[in-house]
C-alpha cells in the first residue's frame, strides 16, 4: 500500500511539473543581453499559453468586440496591414499605425514616444484609449475572473479560480516576450548557413552605409528617439515624444522602429502615410522641407539612385521571418473555438 | 478598496518591543462634504499612497516599514500596527511611489493596477487622487503622479513626535482646497509643472497628532 502510495505521489508530481513547463527564454546568440528582467516573470509554458489566449480574447475591450489581435496580426508580423491608422472599438480610428510585436525583451521602452517604461504595463494603454478597446482595466480582470472557461484555466495555472491585474499584466507580458523573430534569410547569412544574391549583397553594404547608423544590426534599431524630417501630419497633429516629455527639443521625435519583417507590416511611418517600401526609399533620398530637429544624418538626402533604393529593398526583404510569421505558437489558439 | 485596513506585525521573540499605532486620518471620513466659502464641496474620490514609512531616534534611523506600499483611502480611515522595539523622536515617509519601485513592472496587493491608481497612456503610479463635486459647478479631478525630472511630484514628510502614544497623521482636505482654488487648477490628468506645484500643497496638508 505505502509502495502504491509513493508511485502515486512520483506520478502526481510528475503530471504537476509537467503542467507547470518552465519555458526557456528564446535569446538567439546574435542578439545582445535584453532589457526585460525575466527573474522578476519566469517564463512558464503554461503561463505563456494564457498571455496568449488573453491576446486573441475580445473580452478585453467594453463591448468584447476587439481583441490585442485585431490590430496585431500575426501574419504582419503583429502590425496592423493595409491600416494608415487602426481602427478599435465602434470603427473608430485610432491615433497611430499599429507597430509590430516582435524582440520586445530587447526594448528599452514601448509605444512610438516611448510612453509606456516596462513591458508589463504595455497591455494597460490600448485597454483603456477610448479610440480602442475603451474599457476600464479593473472591469477586465472582474470579467474575465467571472468567466468559467478562465476559471479552469486560473485554477490549473495560479491554483485559484481567480486571478489579479498583476498576474494579467505578467501572463500578457510573457505571451509578448515569446514573440521573438531571429530566423529571417539575414540571420542565415549571418550564420554562415545561406547567401545573399548579388542584388542583396549590394544592398546590404548600402543599408550598411546609409541606414544602419539607427537602424543597427542584429536588432534594426537603437531605440533612439529621432525626428526624421517626414514632417507634421496634417490632422492629428501628433508631436510624437514631446507629448510625453514636453521638451521642445523632442517635437516630432518617434522611436526608430525596427526593420525585421518590414515587408510584412505596410504601411510605414507612425501615421502609416507611406503604403510601401518605395515610397520610404524614395523619401529618404530626396529633398525635403527640413524642421528644426530634423536629425543630423537626415539633414542631406541620402545618395541613393533608383537602382541603390531597388538594391536596399531587396536586402529589406531578408529580414522577413516566415518561420516568426507562421509560428503555431504565436496563432489563434484553436482551444478558444470551444467556448 | 481600504475599508479598514488592520495589519499587524507579529514578532516571535519580542521581549521589549511594542505596538504602534499610525492613524492616517481625513476630516472626509466622517463626511465626505466640505464647506468652503459659499461652495458645497462633495469629496467622490481622495486615495494616495505612502511608502517607505521610516522612524528615527536623535537623526538616527530605527526603524523602516517593509511592507513596501499603502493605499490609503481618505473616505474611509486607515490605521497601521507597527511592532517597534526602540524609541523614536521623529517620523518620515514618502507621498507616491519612488521610480525603482515604478520599474519593477507589474506589482499586486495595494500597488495593483486594478486600484485605479496607474496611468494607461503613460507609464506611472498616480500618487495622489482626488475628485470632487461642486455646488459651484468647479469639479475637480487631480490625478497627481509623475517620478521623473522635471516633473517630480514624489515628496518626503517628517514630523518630530513628542509622545509616541496612538499617532494621527492628518490629512487638511480644507487647506488643500484652499490653495487649489486660489491657484484655479481643477484638472490634472499627467505629470506636470502644475501637478508638481499642487504636489507641494499637498505635503503641507499633512500635520500629526496625538489623539
Amino acid at each position: 500500500m505505502n509502495k502504491l502510495g509513493c508511485i502515486l505521489l512520483i506520478c502526481l508530481g510528475w503530471l504537476w511539473l509537467c503542467s507547470h513547463q518552465s519555458a526557456t527564454p528564446l535569446f538567439p546568440k546574435q542578439f545582445p543581453k535584453p532589457t526585460y528582467d525575466f527573474a522578476s516573470n519566469p517564463l512558464q509554458k503554461d503561463i505563456i499559453d494564457l498571455g496568449r489566449r488573453f491576446f486573441y480574447d475580445p473580452i478585453l475591450s467594453k463591448n468584447n468586440t476587439i481583441s490585442c489581435a485585431s490590430c496585431h496580426s500575426p501574419y504582419n508580423a503583429f502590425a496592423h496591414v493595409d491600416h494608415e491608422l487602426s481602427h478599435g472599438i465602434y470603427d473608430r480610428i485610432g491615433f497611430r499605425n499599429a507597430p509590430a510585436l516582435f524582440n520586445l525583451a530587447w526594448a528599452p521602452y514601448f509605444m512610438q514616444d516611448g510612453a509606456i517604461h516596462h513591458l508589463d504595463m504595455q497591455a494597460l494603454a490600448p485597454i483603456s484609449d477610448s479610440n480602442e478597446m475603451n474599457e476600464a482595466f479593473d472591469h477586465v480582470i472582474s470579467k474575465i475572473n467571472a468567466d468559467t472557461s478562465y476559471k479552469i484555466l486560473f485554477k490549473k495555472v495560479y491554483h485559484q479560480p481567480h486571478i489579479s491585474g498583476a498576474q494579467f499584466l505578467k501572463a500578457m507580458a510573457q505571451f509578448l516576450l515569446s514573440l521573438v523573430s531571429a530566423e529571417s534569410k539575414y540571420d542565415s547569412v549571418m550564420r554562415g548557413k545561406a547567401s545573399f544574391s548579388q542584388q542583396e549583397k549590394k544592398g546590404y553594404l548600402l543599408f550598411q552605409k546609409h541606414c544602419a547608423n539607427c537602424h543597427q544590426e542584429p536588432l534594426f534599431t537603437n531605440y533612439e528617439f529621432v525626428n526624421n524630417g517626414i514632417g507634421e501630419d496634417q490632422h492629428l497633429h501628433d508631436l510624437g515624444r514631446y507629448r510625453v516629455t514636453k521638451d521642445s527639443n523632442d517635437l516630432l521625435k518617434f522611436k526608430v522602429p525596427s526593420l525585421r519583417n518590414i515587408e510584412f507590416t505596410a504601411p510605414y511611418m507612425h501615421d502609416g502615410r507611406y503604403a510601401s517600401l518605395k515610397d520610404v526609399l524614395r523619401f529618404y533620398a530626396s529633398a525635403h522641407a527640413m524642421q528644426a530637429n530634423t536629425d543630423k544624418r537626415l539633414h542631406n538626402p541620402l545618395p541613393l539612385n533608383a537602382n541603390d533604393q531597388v538594391d536596399i529593398i531587396s536586402f529589406l526583404l531578408c529580414l522577413s521571418d516566415k518561420h516568426f510569421i507562421f509560428n503555431p505558437q504565436h496563432a489563434f489558439p484553436k482551444s478558444m473555438l470551444k467556448n | 478598496m481600504i475599508k479598514s485596513l488592520l495589519l499587524l506585525f507579529c514578532l516571535c521573540s519580542c521581549s521589549q518591543s511594542f505596538s504602534q499605532q499610525i492613524h492616517f486620518k481625513t476630516k472626509a471620513s466622517t463626511s465626505p462634504y466640505i464647506y468652503l466659502d459659499q461652495d458645497t464641496v462633495e469629496i467622490k474620490v481622495l486615495k494616495y499612497y505612502i511608502t517607505k514609512l521610516q522612524l528615527w531616534k536623535q537623526q538616527q534611523l530605527v526603524y523602516t516599514d517593509q511592507r513596501g506600499a499603502f493605499l490609503i483611502d481618505g473616505l474611509s480611515d486607515a490605521t497601521y500596527y507597527l511592532a517597534i522595539k526602540k524609541p523614536y523622536d521623529s517620523l518620515s515617509f514618502t507621498l507616491g511611489i519612488d521610480s525603482a519601485i515604478q520599474r519593477k513592472g507589474a506589482l499586486g496587493k495595494d500597488l495593483d493596477p486594478t486600484n485605479g491608481m496607474y496611468w494607461a497612456w503613460q507609464s506611472g503610479y498616480i500618487h495622489f487622487k482626488l475628485e470632487t463635486h461642486s455646488s459651484n459647478n468647479k469639479p475637480l479631478q487631480l490625478h497627481i503622479g509623475g517620478y521623473a525630472y522635471p516633473f517630480n511630484t514624489i515628496q518626503q514628510l517628517g514630523f518630530n513626535v513628542t509622545s509616541t502614544k496612538k499617532i494621527s497623521i492628518q490629512f487638511e482636505l480644507l487647506k488643500l482646497l484652499q490653495q487649489i482654488n486660489s491657484q484655479k487648477v481643477y484638472k490634472i490628468m499627467s505629470p506636470s509643472a502644475e501637478a508638481v506645484l499642487i504636489a507641494s500643497f499637498i505635503a503641507q496638508s499633512f500635520s500629526i497628532s496625538n489623539e
